[in-house]
């Protein structure tokens, strides 16, 4: 990061912000440090004509906001902002990882009764066609939390069995986060 | 044969329970990991998993005290409100097992007082439920129903 300082590299913040970030800070600093500047990121790739990773910095932003406990209806409404953006930049991963994580949080807020909407999709594991998979990941993560935090015991325990492979080395934040409620609906 | 089906039913459950057993353990093996890099973010799912696995056993009720209540502390200093709240839903099962229905109470409160800065009406509408079925002289919910089920008869059915 002093390096980023020390040259010129305004170009590369969204790039940066989103690997340093958004995939290897919240390892060792806290979940909420790197909200601001995936953020920052966000808009750094928006203003810069790297958009495409501006709206990767976005779904860090969400998945990161999610794992930290804030509000979320505040959370609800930044994904429905950035979904809004979507219809001028066009992003089809960006616009499934965000539905991924709206359903989500619509279902923690209230059961989606109030809070679903008619775009949001019924991703379902198997039509997902993904080149390397990580789409299929966030949605069977996000399966157990969802089902965990609803009661769904039987179904949380499936979503955790068929996502066991991605307990292992190198992972992301939200894995950790899916066996930790997997393993806590064991006891 | 019944005996033998029984065996394998055994047999299955006890599979089973040893299948539970390494998923916990593996749980609590990544989150220690992951809590020495940082405690911050991970120390109170730790405590939480290892809070549960004492209380399972139910062998040293202290040190699940300590431990659902280290979670908290540590969930709040996390700024985590979500996960304190669930460590505080959990401290208020294991206290009313315990028939400790004052602790169960206060716990339960402070689970919902957590659900709702989180914004989450499901979860506060079922410690809600959870609190209204502790509100009668503190029975819990099966010691009511048993209850009715005496006044109205329908044990002698």
């Amino acid at each position: 990061m002093s390096l980023r300082e020390r040259f010129d590299v305004a170009a590369q913040i969204p790039e940066l912000y989103f690997n340093f970030y958004g995939r290897i800070a919240w390892r060792f600093e806290p979940f909420q440090a790197g909200i601001d500047k995936l953020r920052q990121g966000f808009e750094a790739g928006l203003s810069s004509g790297h958009a495409d990773m501006g709206l990767h910095c976005a779904i860090q932003v969400i998945k990161t906001t999610i794992l930290s406990g804030a509000n979320l209806s505040s959370i609800l409404k930044e994904i429905d902002y950035y979904l809004h953006l979507l219809k001028t930049y066009k992003s089809e991963v960006t616009r499934n990882f965000l539905r991924v994580f709206r359903k989500t949080v619509s279902l923690l807020i209230d059961n989606g009764e109030a809070t679903s909407t008619a775009a949001d999709p019924c991703i379902g594991v198997g039509d997902l066609n993904d080149q390397n998979r990580k789409l299929r990941d966030a949605v069977l993560q996000h399966s157990v939390i969802r089902c965990y935090w609803s009661g769904h015991n039987e179904r949380c325990r499936n979503f955790g069995e068929k996502c066991k492979h991605l307990f292992g080395q190198g992972r992301q934040s939200t894995s950790y986060i899916a066996q930790f409620f997997f393993g806590k609906l064991q006891l | 044969m019944w005996l033998g089906l029984n065996a394998v039913d055994l047999i299955k459950k006890r599979k089973q329970i040893n299948k539970s057993k390494e998923v916990v353990q593996a749980a609590i093996v990544a989150m220690k990991y992951a809590a020495a890099n940082s405690a911050w973010n991970f120390t109170n799912k730790l405590r939480l998993l290892e809070a549960e696995q004492v209380a399972h056993t139910r062998t040293n009720h202290d040190r699940a005290s300590v431990l659902y209540e280290a979670s908290i502390k540590s969930a709040k200093r996390s700024g985590f409100v979500h996960e304190q709240g669930l460590a505080c839903e959990k401290a208020a099962f294991y206290y009313q097992r315990g028939r400790n229905y004052q602790k169960a109470r206060e716990y339960f409160q402070q689970a919902r007082e957590c659900y709702q800065v989180w914004g989450s009406s499901i979860k506060v509408a079922f410690i809600q439920k959870e609190l209204d079925g502790l509100n009668p002289d503190a029975l819990p919910v099966s010691a009511v129903t048993e209850a009715v089920h005496i006044k109205i008869g329908t044990n002698s059915l």
